[in-house]
């Protein structure tokens, strides 16, 4: 860049730019938007000119900050983390009413054996609501960008995937076919289990859910899509999501209202269905992310 | 029995969420989009009525969110400040859906659409739960709900920079949040609690003891910083102007008036509620705010006027005026922070209406976003023309703007501070930069070129992009009354937002 | 000194993860490594979340009819780190997602790389 302009070429220059003119320094780029737009192909050796001169300077300067940013928030979090209250000790800061509190009058408040179960499904729920609603936006954010659209997917993609559904369908894999149908039933089985005694045991929606969504991974992947599609379509997949979503935030709002209104509880059972509702959208996400990363498309 | 009202707030962020999961079923678009713009304006209502009663009754209640009163259960906290900061949240949503809104059902697949209004929905309850949250990590989970659906918004467009740019911006948030959460995992391990309440006392003890200094100094460092990155403070706005500049223009309209405000809210509602002003500036916290604000109003003023891209060029500016809310939090005291909150809301309303004005007369001029296409375009469509004008004369701070308002209170703020030469020499200079690339904005589209240079520009233009815009109009036109507002009746918003800054401390 | 360390070691260890993880999110340029790297920050943090709780001689806390009075460990870092694990894992599958489609798109996932070309495509 020329560091000393002529004195008028400046003030013309500003002229030019106050009047809306807006100049980019660099000259090649003016050039460029002179052209029609939209068609303008700018040649390469313009850009690497440009743009990476200035990514040139960023990437020497970047692993030095970077290096010196990190050592010092190691340093800085090893200083707090020296000075914190000792690790296991019955008297820390972090064992104060609360958690005795959640111990002794958890199984009798919630009728939860498992105070973690009881924290997070009725005590901290709103939080628990939050998660679920994360998992539920990360396979919305998943689909917006894998389900197969026109502009992610060509002929060639297409094709593709036929092929190697073709090549499923004449072989169909023995071992694993066999193996699924063994255990398939017994994942299902188990994941139940799972899910209906989170009160009583560790456990819950959140576990039960991802091994029924694996039972559903694997019965996917034994029996490909085509069998799959009987079992569960996209029009199933989406109301059972749906549905247990939906379940979930309406029972819980109901149970806040009446809560925060102090009237009496009507849902005693509230957490079996919660943590039913929970499993159902943990399954349909694990399942989802395998279905739209794998194939995308249900 | 408490009464009915107080129940509002809940209900809001259930009805978004709500409509949220239901609409990602819904597959006409058109009727998502209904949806959505209906709900807000739902909301926006309920919490009119939250802010009167709120405001009349000179109180702020808490509502524990199940049957567990406070250190055990969920809470969130309601006042006026709060009630006020839902509402226009709200309508601002509807009003950058309305205003994009052309240019999201040309961008965004049909398919698609819903998954749109899923994000935008859930975006909004994650919104006010970050602005009524009474607990830290409810808190924390909103950040979360709100990062995933910001970024998706970001992406929706998805072309290649786009998506780029959404990986820039996921991994910077994802940092954001990660310091967030070690800063609130130090904080509940010298403290114990997560409600704000218990947190504070606990907070105010330790203060007083001298016990732990070196991590509460390292949580509440943490915790702002976290916040800060997340909501574009100077030195961590990289991943901001590929982000907003390239989205879809709601997004970018919705990104840069709501989403880093969420953030920054929650930062004003930890300092008040939880930290205390004189504690920050104890540790030297709000120094640090101060000088990062400081820095951005001129620095980002003047990566803006390096730009010639008009929505890359409106993003760096937000930098600056992020800038302008930190340094009012910098300041320390509560006319401070009471200015920040009203540059809060200028901003909510300028930022779309520049946004979605931008996007219009880009959509008037073939979908070109350089100042040298958009040339004499405010002609093509006046209401965005003039809506560009009125946002860009706000943001310089001319009298009866927005703008000019909380420049005014900013200035005030800094004048019984020790920092007055320095805060009011950076509020000069950065207004005279501000003016040096509006300006020529505005003279850029307002002027016209000469016949053939537009030549080219309106052939690449699609006949049904010149037609009349109408849900654009409306959502410019409310925009602008919304500045209006803003900048002439500003005494009452002022006075909410005092009591409500009040309020909020106990 | 020594003995802080080693009474505050799963902390200590929580934070050398982090700081390994930090590193990894910065400095690498393929965006799987990042991704990864970030994985082992969270995971730090986790595990800083989860030795807070720890009580020396505690048991699960699930309460009930044991004959007994154990100590149980404080229930409240477990359900935050549940929480935390499930965001972290929604998080990791859109990161995923979105650096198939950049390689689908650009084949590619060298941020560098990526960065010189999303340039000329922007207009």
């Amino acid at each position: 860049m020329n560091k000393t302009p002529s004195k008028q070429s400046w003030w013309l220059r500003l002229v030019e730019w106050v009047d809306g003119d807006r100049e980019p320094k660099d000259q090649t780029l003016f050039v460029m938007e002179q052209r029609p737009p939209r068609h303008v192909q700018r040649s390469d050796a313009e850009f690497a000119t440009q743009d990476k001169h200035r990514l040139h300077r960023f990437r020497r300067w970047y692993p030095v900050c970077a290096v010196l940013i990190c050592l010092a928030l190691m340093g800085i979090l090893m200083a707090a983390v020296l000075t914190m209250p000792t690790f296991g000790e019955a008297d820390n800061p972090i064992n104060n009413e609360v958690a005795e509190h959640y111990l002794e009058y958890g199984l009798e408040e919630t009728g939860s054996a498992n105070v973690v179960t009881a924290m997070i499904l009725s005590y901290r729920g709103f939080d628990t609501l939050g998660e679920s609603c994360v998992l539920f936006l990360a396979v919305a954010a998943v689909m917006m960008l894998l389900l197969r659209d026109e502009k992610n997917t060509d002929e060639h993609d297409q094709q593709k995937q036929e092929r190697e559904d073709g090549i499923l369908a004449a072989h169909p894999d023995l071992i694993l076919r066999r193996a699924a149908w063994v255990l398939v039933p017994f994942v299902f089985l188990f994941a139940l289990y799972v899910l209906l005694n989170g009160e009583v045991s560790p456990g819950g929606g959140f576990s039960g859910g991802t091994i029924l969504g694996a039972g559903l991974i694997l019965y996917s992947a034994a029996y490909g899509p085509k069998q799959m599609r009987v079992l569960m379509d996209a029009r199933r997949y989406a109301a059972v999501r749906t549905f247990g979503l939906v379940l979930y935030v309406l029972l819980y709002g109901i149970y806040i209202f009446l809560g925060a209104n102090q009237m009496p509880n009507y849902l005693t059972g509230m957490t079996l269905l919660i943590d039913l509702a929970v499993g159902l959208v943990v399954a349909c996400t694990v399942y989802g992310f395998y279905v739209l990363f794998s194939r995308g498309e249900f | 029995m408490r009464p009915f009202v107080e129940n509002l707030p809940f209900l809001c962020i259930f009805l978004a969420i709500l409509t949220g999961i239901v609409s990602a079923v819904i597959p006409r678009g058109r009727v998502c989009y209904w949806m959505t713009v209906t709900v807000a304006g739902i909301i926006a209502v309920l919490s009119a009525v939250v802010l009167q009663y709120t405001y009349g009754g000179n109180l702020s209640f808490t509502y524990s969110m199940g049957r567990f009163a406070a250190p055990y259960g969920n809470a969130i906290q309601c006042g006026p400040l709060q009630a006020l900061l839902a509402m226009v949240f709200s309508v601002v949503l509807a009003l950058a859906l309305a205003g994009g809104k052309r240019d999201l059902f040309h961008d965004v697949l049909p398919g698609k659409l819903r998954l749109y209004f899923t994000m935008v929905n859930l975006l909004e309850a994650s919104l006010l739960a970050l602005v009524y949250t009474n607990d830290v990590f409810t808190g924390y989970v909103f950040i979360e709900i709100s990062t995933i659906a910001a970024c998706a918004l970001v992406m929706a467009k998805d072309n290649g920079p786009n998506l780029i740019a959404t990986i820039r911006y996921l991994f910077m948030s994802l940092l954001g949040s990660g310091l967030f959460l070690i800063g609130l995992t130090l904080l509940n391990s010298i403290t114990g609690y997560l409600l704000m309440p218990s947190l504070a006392q606990a907070v105010a003890e330790l203060a007083e003891s001298g016990d732990y200094r070196i991590p509460l100094t390292v949580a509440v460092g943490l915790i702002i910083g976290g916040l800060g990155i997340k909501s574009a403070m100077f030195p961590f706005h990289l991943w901001l102007p590929d982000a907003h500049g390239g989205a879809t223009t709601a997004s970018s309209a919705m990104l840069s008036g709501l989403v880093l405000k969420g953030y920054i809210v929650l930062m004003i509602t930890m300092m008040m509620r939880v930290f205390s002003m004189e504690l920050m500036g104890e540790l030297g916290v709000t120094n640090v705010i101060l000088a990062f604000g400081l820095l951005g109003m001129i620095l980002g003023s003047l990566e803006a006027m390096r730009e010639y891209h008009v929505k890359r060029m409106l993003a760096y500016s937000s930098v600056a005026q992020i800038g302008y809310i930190f340094m009012g939090l910098g300041l320390g005291t509560t006319a401070g922070v009471v200015a920040s909150c009203f540059h809060i809301l200028v901003h909510a309303c300028c930022k779309p209406l520049l946004f979605c004005c931008a996007g219009r007369l880009s959509a008037v001029s073939g979908h070109h976003k350089s100042l040298k296409n958009l040339r004499g375009s405010a002609y093509r469509d006046v209401s965005a023309g003039l809506g560009f004008t009125v946002g860009a004369l706000s943001m310089i701070g001319i009298p009866l703007f927005g703008g000019f308002v909380s420049k005014l209170y900013l200035a005030n703020a800094a004048l019984p501070t020790n920092r007055t030469v320095l805060a009011l020499v950076t509020l000069a200079l950065s207004t005279v930069l501000n003016a040096l690339y509006y300006v020529p904005a505005l003279l850029a589209i307002w002027v016209r070129p000469p016949a053939e240079a537009e030549q080219h520009v309106l052939e690449d233009t699609r006949p049904e992009d010149l037609a009349f815009d109408r849900s654009f109009t409306t959502a410019a036109i409310a925009l602008m009354a919304g500045i209006f507002v803003l900048g002439i009746f500003y005494h009452p918003i002022t006075d909410v937002l005092e009591a409500g800054i009040a309020l909020m401390g106990t | 000194m020594l003995e802080t360390i080693l009474q505050n070691r799963f902390a200590v260890t929580a934070v050398i993860l982090f700081g390994i993880g930090f590193m990894n999110l910065l400095l690498q340029q393929n965006l799987l490594k990042k991704v990864v790297g970030f994985n082992i920050m969270d995971s730090a943090v986790f595990l800083l979340l989860a030795s807070l709780g720890y009580i020396d001689g505690g048991v699960a806390p699930i309460v009930g009819d044991r004959g007994f009075d154990p100590l149980y460990i404080n229930p409240i870092p477990s359900g935050l780190v549940l929480t935390g694990i499930v965001v972290s894992v929604s998080i990791t599958a859109f990161s995923l997602a979105l650096i198939q489609r950049i390689y689908r798109r650009y084949g590619t996932i060298e941020l560098w790389e990526l960065l010189e070309r999303a340039g000329k495509e922007d207009d």
